[in-house]
């Protein structure tokens, strides 16, 4: 019961709150400084040494390849930091108990927790893959906007997945940091998976984060990428059944 | 029908045994106060009533429904939490609506009640975020919200102790202005707070049922009276006389004034002249009154060791 308004008071929450400046602009920043950096980079490494380096002409390629790379690492980073706490932080604080002595189902409040970070972190690509469409425009001339669209909704679909363990572990932990620590080692895990067998990377959600440069490149198509893409959506409804599962048993 | 209903319930976490074998009856329409010390097992007893808690056995029902079965009692009950805790991003007229959102309300109803809720505990001024409240103030808002659905029930813990003078007058006041149209459940440790708004309480020790009673009954059942005399002078001769009366089992001398804690109120009335008058010490006032709950609570709950 109350789904509707917990989402929305979720929404409410992230628009009155700092969250709705962190992600938003910083994936914003990539947006507008990944082809930048990419332009510059030669000049950049020719001025750092009197040695002549060779660095092979810089492409459209390369500037989506930078912008993944940065919502990679410092990016989804970012995502689990911002959302660690999002049950957790509220058994922890004591808003929790305030709100589960009225009739409110645990699922939905993890699943409007959910809801909403999907929303914030999807509006927040928009935005950003624009910049940088623009930008490589601009800086390269060309720039692919069927190549990179299907790059950005491979990468957006692991972001679900990474929100998905992050919200699941916030409803398992009793701490944020402790949901954050399981969030950073599922991360891991999600990104040594591959490496183990050739044959079952294809179903590694961890594989979403290569994709974007092999479609760019064009030596991959879309329909080669949809067994880690269904695998990551099925994660994701794993981990946040599990979360929703523990903290159903919970004591708040 | 009782409001609230608890049979044999026991609360353990891990070797700890939190509550045992509670029984307790909330008659509707009582302010129920539930008294014990810090740790006596309050706590833990209401988060069990609110579906908080799991209990490790025993059954409790709470408006006739059986918390294991479903949690649909929920709509008809409210809350406030020893430390009430918000978003503090919002305001009080935001939380309340969230709150009251959660149970359904409409809007137009909804809208008419957070009004009538400011006003009765003083918030309807206010137009700052949650984030900037005082203490009592978060305390009265807690409060509110949990009046929002118009509950049969409402469970409050420890509402007034962490709170100032003010505060507590505030809260205690806001109390006194509902409580003749909902069951009240009011778990303290601040026994004249409980003295001032409940009728009927039942005192808890090491999660165990001590006593349970209206204050009334139990100031017949436990208190005997207690007798207050100013004297011209205490000798130790009537001091001694009177540790040797079975009715007195109390002596306090504060200068002139004698309070003695009277089992048999008669007796008292017959002796106690008669041993002033042995001793040739003259009265200056002679009054005798009921024991306050704080004397039977301190007479019943066992000190800590023992």
């Amino acid at each position: 019961m109350g789904a509707r308004v917990l989402f929305r008071k979720e929404v409410t929450e992230i628009l009155k709150t700092y969250k709705i400046y962190v992600i938003p602009l910083l994936f914003l920043v990539f947006g507008f400084a990944s082809p930048v950096i990419t332009k510059l980079l030669p000049d950049i490494l020719a001025g750092l040494s009197n040695m002549e380096i060779v660095v092979p002409e810089m492409s459209w390629i390369d500037a989506f390849d930078q912008f993944f790379k940065n919502l990679n690492q410092i990016g989804i980073i970012a995502v689990i930091l911002m959302f660690m706490g999002r049950v957790a932080e509220e058994k922890h604080r004591g808003t929790a108990t305030m709100i589960l002595s009225k009739p409110v189902s645990r699922t939905a409040w993890v699943i409007a927790k959910f809801g909403a970070a999907v929303l914030l972190v999807l509006l927040s690509m928009i935005p950003a893959y624009l910049a940088c469409c623009i930008y490589t425009k601009i800086l390269f001339g060309t720039a692919s906007v069927a190549l990179s669209l299907q790059a950005t909704s491979v990468f957006a679909v692991y972001v679900i997945y990474v929100i998905g363990f992050t919200v699941g572990a916030s409803a398992v932990m009793k701490t944020q940091v402790a949901a954050g620590g399981v969030s950073v080692g599922l991360l891991i895990l999600s990104s040594l998976l591959p490496a183990f067998s050739q044959k079952l990377s294809r179903f590694c959600p961890g594989s979403l984060t290569g994709y974007p440069h092999s479609l760019l490149s064009g030596s991959m198509s879309l329909s080669e990428a949809f067994p880690a893409l269904l695998s990551a959506l099925v994660s994701t409804v794993l981990f946040l059944s599990v979360g929703i599962f523990a903290f159903e048993r919970q004591e708040v | 029908m009782a409001a609230v209903e608890i049979d044999r319930l026991t609360k353990k976490f891990g070797p700890v045994t939190a509550v045992n074998e509670l029984t307790l009856h909330v008659p509707k329409g009582t302010v129920f106060g539930f008294l014990g010390r810090n740790g006596a097992g309050k706590t833990t007893t209401l988060r069990v009533l609110l579906g908080l808690a799991k209990p490790t056995a025993g059954d409790v029902r709470v408006l006739g429904r059986s918390i294991r079965e479903d949690r649909s009692y929920l709509q008809r009950v409210g809350f406030l939490p020893d430390v009430p805790v918000f978003y503090n991003w919002m305001t009080a007229r935001e939380y309340l609506r969230f709150a009251g959102e959660l149970f359904g309300l409409g809007s137009a109803k909804l809208n008419r009640r957070i009004e009538e809720l400011l006003e009765l505990v003083g918030l309807h001024k206010e137009k700052n975020r949650i984030g900037g409240f005082s203490r009592g103030m978060k305390q009265r808002l807690g409060l509110a919200q949990a009046l929002i659905n118009d509950p049969e029930v409402v469970f409050l813990d420890e509402p007034t102790s962490a709170l100032d003078p003010i505060g507590r007058k505030e809260v205690l006041d806001s109390i006194n202005a509902f409580k003749d149209r909902v069951t009240v459940f009011f778990s303290s440790h601040i026994l004249a707070d409980v003295q001032r708004v409940c009728s009927r309480v039942a005192i808890i020790d090491r999660g165990e049922l001590i006593t349970e009673g209206d204050i009334a009954e139990l100031r017949r059942k436990y208190g005997g009276r207690t007798v207050e005399i100013e004297v011209t002078e205490v000798p130790d001769d009537l001091v001694r006389k009177l540790g040797e009366v079975h009715w007195c089992e109390r002596i306090e001398v504060r200068g002139n004034v004698l309070e003695l804690g009277a089992s048999e109120v008669e007796k008292a009335a017959r002796g106690l002249p008669e041993l002033l008058a042995e001793t040739r010490v003259g009265i200056i006032r002679m009054e005798s009154r009921e024991p306050d709950l704080e004397e039977i609570f301190v007479k019943l709950v066992k000190p800590d060791g023992s």
